[in-house]
C-alpha cells in the first residue's frame, strides 16, 4: 500500500538514470530522474533482469486528455460535406476531455480501400458516433482522423425516424424500428 | 462615473478618525517593520490550499496575512482563439486580474489595464519554463489569477506565482518543478529618532557615517512600500536551481541587489515547502473523500 | 521580422556563439555601431534618432508641454499588442518611481519602415530616472511642464529597447524648456507668463542620471548583448538591466520563457552594469561633441548640416 512517503510532487528528485527508465510522469535531466506531475512513486518492473525497472509517478489529479497522434478516439459528427466530416473529439483513448477538441475525417481517410468511391454522406450523418485514429495534429484547428480500418467506423447512429441502428455489413445498418437499412461506415462490433 | 451604484450625498465629510495619543505612524527604522513581530528576513505567514474552485482542473488560494488571491488553473484545451496559427508547443495564457475592491481606490473592472496586462505576461513569463509546454500541442493552459485583497504590490506578484504554479499542478499538468515567487523592498534607514544616541552613532560610526543605511525587508506590505526606494520580485524553481523571472525597479547599488536576490532565493526555498505541503495534503484529502 | 527560425540556422548560431564568433563577425560582448544624432526635428522640444548599424532605428521626440500635474499618473500604452505594452511598462519602471509628474509617453510601432507609429502615452515621476521633476513645476499643485516622449520605430533590427531608452536620454539631452515668470496675486493665486525667447532657455535637470538599458540574451549557457532578430529568435531569456551613469542600477526585468541559473543572472546583472556603465559615458562624449560642434558652428554663422534620414 502506498504510504506518504510515497508522495511526490513536480521537481521531486526520484532517483539516477543508471538505476531507472524514465516512465510515465516522470522526466530526466542531465543524471536525474525527477517526478513531473504530482503523485504516487511507482517502480514497475519489466522485462527480463537486465533490464532496468521503470520510475513512474502515478498522478493524483489526472489533466484533461489531449488527442495524440495514433490515439484512438471517440467522437461525435457534427457536420458533413463532400470533402470531410466534422467532428468533436470528446474521449481519448478511453479518457475524457473537459474541452471537445475538434477534427475532421476526410474523404480519403474513410476507408482503406476503394478511397475515389466513398462518398461521406454514406459514411456518417450527424449525430453518429464514431470511433476513429488521429493520424495527424492537422492545421491550425482540427486534427485529422482516419476510419481506415475494421474495427474504426461508426459504433452508433440513429435512423430518419429516431430508432437505434444495428450493423449489419461492414458499409450497412439498420434501424431497429422501421427495419430501414441505411448506409454507414460500420465499425467492426468489438 | 459609476452609474450602477448610489453616489453618497454631495456634501459628506470624510469620517473623523481618533487615533490614540501615543499614535506613532510607522517610519522605517532599522530592524523594525510595519508588523513589530516581523524580522526583517521574515516572511508573512502563508496559508495555501489547493481546490477552492470545484470547475477549475486545479486551482489554488493563497493568503500572507492581507494579500489575498485566488487561483484557476483550466485546461489543457483546444485553442479557442481564431487567427492563432498551428503551434507543436502548448501556450500558456495568463489572466491578473485585481478585485473591484481589492487596492485602495476602487479599481473599475471591465477591461484589463496595462498594470494587469503587464503582470499577467510576467506570469506567463515566470511560469512558462517550468511547464512542459512541448508535450502539449495545439492546446492552452488558461491560468486565471484574481486578487481579492492586495497588500504590496510585490508579494501580490509573488504570491500569484506561488499559487498558479500549485495550481497548475493540483491539475495535473506535466511541470519541471514547481515555481516559488518572494519580493523583497529595499529602503533607507534613518536612525530612531529616540535612539539616535551612543549606541548608533558608536555603530554607524565604523562605517561612512554619512552614506545612508540601506535595509532589506522581505515580503514587504503597502505600508511599507511607501518607503520603499526599491523593490525586487523574483521567481525561482528550487529544486532544478534556476531563476525564472527578475524584476527589480528603484535605485540600487549592485551589492544589494545580489543580497537581495539571494535572500529572495532563500525564501523561495521557505515557500517550497510550503507549496510541497499543501500538495501533499491535497492528496491526502482526496484519498480520504 | 522574421518570425521563425529553422533548426539548422538556429544550430549555427548557438554554436557560433559557444565559441564566442556572432553571424555578423561580433564576439559576444560587442555593441553595434551606433549612430546618434540630436536635435532632428525642428517642431519639438528636443529629439534624437538612434541607429544601430544594419539594425533597429528609432526616433524619438519630447516635447514640452503645460497640464496641471494630476494628469494620468501611468504609463498607458496606447496600442494594443504585446510589445507596446512591455515596453512602455518597462519604460515606465526604469524611468520613474512616486510622485510628482512628469510624463514619459513612449510610443512604437512594433516593426516594418516608417509611418505606422501608434502612440503611447504615459505619464509618471521619476526619482530612479533621475529627472528632477520638483524643476519642472511652475505653480506647485497646479501647473508644471508635462514632458511627452514619444518613440517611433522606424525600422526593426533587433535591440529595440536598448536603441529607445538611448534615444530617450539622448533627447532629453537636446530638450530646451522655455522660461517662465510667475507673479503671486495673493489669495493663492497665481498667474504665469511663458518667455518667449529661444536663446534663454532651461535644460531638463538631473538628465545626466537618466538611465539607458542594456539588454542580455541568454543563448545556451552564454550571453550576448545587442541580438541581431535572428540571435533574439534564439534568445531562451533575455534580461534587461538599466542601469545610470554613477553605475546604480535602476531596474531589471527578465524577458522570455526561459529561465537562468542563479550564479549566471548575478553575472549577468554585473556585466550588463559594466556595460551600461561604459556605453554611457561613450554616449555622453558623442553628445557633447554634437553640441559643442553646433554651438561653434552657429557662432560662426554657418549653417548646422545634419545626417538627415537617408545617410548611411
Amino acid at each position: 500500500m502506498a504510504s506518504v512517503a510515497d508522495a511526490v510532487v513536480p521537481g521531486q528528485r526520484l532517483g539516477h538514470v543508471q538505476e531507472f527508465n524514465v516512465g510515465a510522469g516522470t522526466y530526466a535531466l542531465q543524471d536525474f530522474i525527477y517526478a513531473s506531475v504530482v503523485g504516487l512513486k511507482r517502480i514497475m518492473k519489466q522485462g527480463g533482469d537486465n533490464e532496468l525497472p521503470f520510475m513512474t509517478v502515478q498522478r493524483e489529479n489526472s489533466q484533461s486528455a489531449i488527442p495524440e497522434i495514433e490515439a484512438i478516439v471517440t467522437c461525435k459528427v457534427v457536420r458533413v460535406n463532400p470533402r470531410f466530416a466534422s467532428v468533436n473529439i470528446m474521449v481519448v483513448d478511453g479518457k475524457p476531455c473537459t474541452d471537445d477538441f475538434q477534427g475532421i475525417i476526410r474523404v480519403q481517410d474513410v476507408r482503406a480501400t476503394e478511397k475515389d468511391k466513398v462518398k461521406i454522406y454514406n459514411s456518417f450523418r450527424p449525430g453518429d458516433i464514431v470511433r476513429a485514429q488521429v493520424i495527424s495534429l492537422g492545421d491550425a484547428r482540427s486534427y485529422y482522423l482516419s476510419t481506415a480500418a475494421n474495427e474504426l467506423g461508426v459504433i452508433f447512429g440513429t435512423s430518419v425516424a429516431g430508432g437505434s441502428l444495428v450493423p449489419i455489413s461492414w458499409q450497412e445498418m439498420q434501424c431497429t424500428k422501421t427495419r430501414v437499412i441505411e448506409l454507414r461506415k460500420c465499425a467492426k462490433p468489438l | 462615473m459609476d452609474r450602477k451604484r448610489v453616489p453618497g450625498p454631495e456634501l459628506s465629510v470624510a469620517p473623523l478618525v481618533e487615533y490614540p495619543i501615543d499614535h506613532e505612524r510607522w517610519t522605517p527604522q532599522q530592524e523594525k517593520r510595519h508588523d513589530p513581530k516581523r524580522q526583517p528576513e521574515d516572511l508573512r505567514p502563508i496559508y495555501l490550499k489547493t481546490g477552492l474552485i470545484s470547475q477549475a482542473s486545479g486551482s489554488a488560494y493563497i493568503e500572507l496575512e492581507n494579500t489575498k488571491l485566488a487561483c484557476g488553473v483550466y485546461g489543457p484545451r483546444p485553442v479557442k482563439k481564431i487567427g492563432q496559427g498551428f503551434s507543436g508547443m502548448g501556450v500558456l495564457n495568463c489572466d491578473f486580474k485585481f478585485a473591484t475592491f481589492a487596492c485602495v481606490k476602487r479599481r473599475n473592472n471591465t477591461r484589463q489595464d496595462p498594470q494587469e496586462k503587464e503582470l499577467s505576461q510576467i506570469l506567463s513569463q515566470a511560469l512558462a519554463p517550468a511547464v512542459r509546454l512541448e508535450l502539449l500541442p495545439k492546446s492552452v493552459i488558461d491560468v486565471y489569477i484574481t486578487v481579492l485583497e492586495s497588500d504590496g504590490w510585490g508579494s501580490c506578484l509573488a504570491a500569484a506565482i506561488t499559487a498558479a504554479s500549485v495550481a497548475l499542478a493540483h491539475a495535473g499538468i506535466e511541470m519541471l518543478d514547481l515555481v516559488a515567487g518572494c519580493s523583497a523592498s529595499y529602503m533607507q534607514i534613518g536612525p530612531s529618532i529616540s535612539s539616535t544616541t551612543t549606541e548608533t552613532s558608536s555603530s554607524s560610526g565604523a562605517g561612512n557615517p554619512i552614506t545612508p543605511q540601506i535595509q532589506i525587508f522581505m515580503d514587504a506590505d503597502t505600508e511599507e512600500e511607501k518607503y520603499e526606494q526599491g523593490a525586487i520580485v523574483l521567481a525561482y524553481m528550487p529544486s532544478l536551481n534556476e531563476v525564472t523571472h527578475l524584476l527589480q525597479n528603484g535605485k540600487a547599488e549592485g551589492p544589494i541587489i545580489n543580497q537581495s536576490v539571494e535572500h529572495c532565493m532563500e525564501a523561495c526555498n521557505k515557500v517550497y515547502a510550503v507549496m510541497h505541503h499543501a500538495l501533499l495534503e491535497s492528496m491526502k484529502e482526496s484519498k480520504d473523500a | 521580422m522574421p518570425g521563425l527560425i529553422s533548426p539548422a540556422e538556429r544550430d549555427y548560431i548557438l554554436k557560433g556563439i559557444e565559441c564566442n564568433i556572432r553571424a555578423d563577425g561580433r564576439q559576444r560582448p560587442d555593441y553595434r555601431e551606433v549612430i546618434l544624432e540630436t536635435g532632428v526635428v525642428s517642431q519639438t522640444s528636443g529629439s534624437a534618432r538612434v541607429r544601430i548599424a544594419g539594425g533597429s532605428d528609432v526616433l524619438v521626440s519630447v516635447k514640452a508641454e503645460i497640464g496641471s500635474p494630476s494628469a494620468s499618473q501611468q504609463f498607458e500604452g496606447r496600442g494594443a499588442d504585446d510589445l507596446n505594452n512591455e515596453l512602455t511598462q518597462m519604460m515606465s519602471r526604469f524611468l520613474h518611481h512616486t510622485k510628482t509628474t512628469f510624463t514619459t509617453p513612449s510610443s512604437s510601432s512594433s516593426q516594418g519602415s516608417a509611418g505606422a507609429g501608434a502612440s503611447t502615452t504615459a505619464g509618471s515621476s521619476s526619482s530612479t530616472g533621475g529627472i528632477n521633476l520638483s524643476k519642472l513645476c511652475i505653480i506647485p499643485g497646479q501647473q508644471c511642464w508635462i514632458l511627452y516622449i514619444d518613440a517611433l520605430v522606424l525600422d526593426y533590427g533587433g535591440n529595440l529597447m536598448d536603441a529607445i531608452l538611448m534615444g530617450t536620454r539622448a533627447a532629453i539631452f537636446d530638450t530646451q524648456i522655455p522660461k517662465t515668470e510667475v507673479q503671486d496675486l495673493g489669495d493663492g493665486q497665481f498667474e504665469f507668463e511663458v518667455l518667449d525667447d529661444a536663446e534663454d532657455t532651461d535644460i531638463v535637470e538631473g538628465r545626466e542620471d537618466m538611465p539607458i538599458c542594456v539588454t542580455l540574451n541568454k543563448v545556451g549557457a552564454r550571453h550576448i548583448v545587442d541580438a541581431s532578430p535572428l540571435e533574439e529568435l534564439c534568445t531562451e531569456a533575455k534580461l534587461v538591466v538599466a542601469v545610470n551613469r554613477s553605475g546604480e542600477l535602476c531596474g531589471l526585468q527578465k524577458g522570455n520563457d526561459g529561465g537562468i541559473e542563479p550564479s549566471l543572472l548575478l553575472e549577468m546583472i554585473q556585466f550588463g552594469k559594466t556595460m551600461g556603465q561604459t556605453l554611457i559615458k561613450q554616449l555622453d562624449l558623442k553628445i557633447k561633441e554634437e553640441a559643442d560642434s553646433d554651438l561653434a558652428k552657429r557662432q560662426r554663422g554657418e549653417p548646422i548640416q545634419k545626417l538627415g534620414f537617408f545617410a548611411q
